[in-house]
């Protein structure tokens, strides 16, 4: 079923406009009832070396793929901790043959401290990716002729960070985000990293922002449940906003009532 | 034969294939192999670099100082 929550990217028809990451939680049960009441469009997954033992161990992983196969919510994985496109390619590749799935989010870092992301580097992977046949959404700054080339370059999608990953601060550029929208009216636009609040969030929407993703907003809530979900309306509202039309903002009042036919008037 | 497993340097005695090595490794156990439960979908190798596709792995020889990357799902996000 399509509903305003249904958005369409590389011809695949994602049911959510709120992404949910998969880390950070209190524990994997806290982890799978968020994805059941944030109902998110994808979820993100990574993957590491582990041990035999490691592997059996994995309750998240578990949670994941059940909530995967109820929900009809599909998998993304990330190739996060990369710093080179080689890096980042071979992670995608591995990613491909463990999850099964042409989904990635590309993530090449260039600055540890604040993790963002190296956009040459970025580039060259997306180049090649898409080549190999990859759905690559890329982790990206605000930068409107980056976002312009990797479109160019075949990603079906761009994932500008609102703020530094992991920092809760919102939308720090808006201008920039602004711009962005405006120069790349038919492009799929998604806020990856850095939304702390629901209104954060429902302000990307309100830009005319395709999707957000975030993981630690919910993740790190005292009740991560019920941040999911307040996420998940915030989202939704905000979408509905865009798709209305907000009101001109206007620099002086103007009475909403009617003054025609109020009594008393000037009669003092 | 000495092998980097996950950056670790380890001995093995009487392994030539990856599948055996897996099975050492407990990453895929005897009574999978023997009824022909291989490849396993919970595991992603790399061999120097490469990916080797689960169908391979019986058929794939490891070489004295092979790098063996062995990757499996993490939240992440």
């Amino acid at each position: 079923m399509t509903t305003e929550n249904t958005i369409h990217i590389a011809d695949e028809k994602i049911n959510g406009r709120l992404w949910l990451g998969t880390s950070l939680y209190p524990s994997p049960e806290v982890m799978r009832d968020s994805l059941v009441a944030g109902q998110p469009g994808f979820v993100t997954v990574s993957l590491r070396r582990q041990t035999a033992q490691q592997v059996a161990d994995n309750g998240h992983w578990h949670y994941v793929q059940t909530y995967i196969e109820q929900s009809g919510c599909k998998i993304l994985p990330n190739t996060a901790g990369c710093h080179s496109a080689d890096e980042a390619i071979l992670l995608a590749q591995m990613a491909r043959e463990l999850f099964k799935t042409d989904w990635i989010k590309l993530e090449v870092i260039g600055d540890d401290y604040t993790l963002q992301p190296h956009t040459t580097q970025l580039v060259k992977a997306a180049e090649t990716l898409v080549q190999q046949g990859f759905n690559v959404l890329p982790y990206c700054t605000d930068d409107l002729v980056l976002c312009k080339e990797l479109l160019a370059v075949g990603c079906p999608a761009v994932m500008p960070w609102g703020a530094p990953i992991g920092t809760g601060k919102g939308l720090l550029n808006r201008h920039q985000l602004t711009t962005l929208r405006e120069r790349l009216a038919d492009a799929v636009l998604i806020i990856d990293a850095g939304l702390g609040k629901p209104s954060q969030a429902m302000d990307a929407m309100e830009l005319g922002f395709d999707a957000v993703l975030l993981n630690t907003a919910v993740a790190k809530a005292h009740d991560p449940v019920l941040m999911a979900k307040a996420f998940h309306e915030a989202v939704n509202a905000g979408r509905m906003a865009y798709r209305a039309g907000m009101m001109q903002e206007r620099q002086t009042a103007s009475a909403s009532t009617p003054t025609l036919g109020m009594p008393f008037w000037h009669q003092s | 034969m000495n092998l980097a497993i996950n950056g670790e340097h380890k001995t093995f005695d009487n392994i030539q294939t990856l599948q055996q090595l897996l099975v050492v490794l407990e990453y895929v156990t005897e009574t999978d192999v023997m009824n022909g439960n291989t490849p396993v979908s919970n595991i992603v190798v790399a061999l120097n670099q490469a990916i080797v596709p689960a169908s391979q792995y019986a058929d794939t020889m490891l070489n004295e100082n092979d790098q063996l990357d062995i990757l499996g799902a993490i939240t992440g996000g």
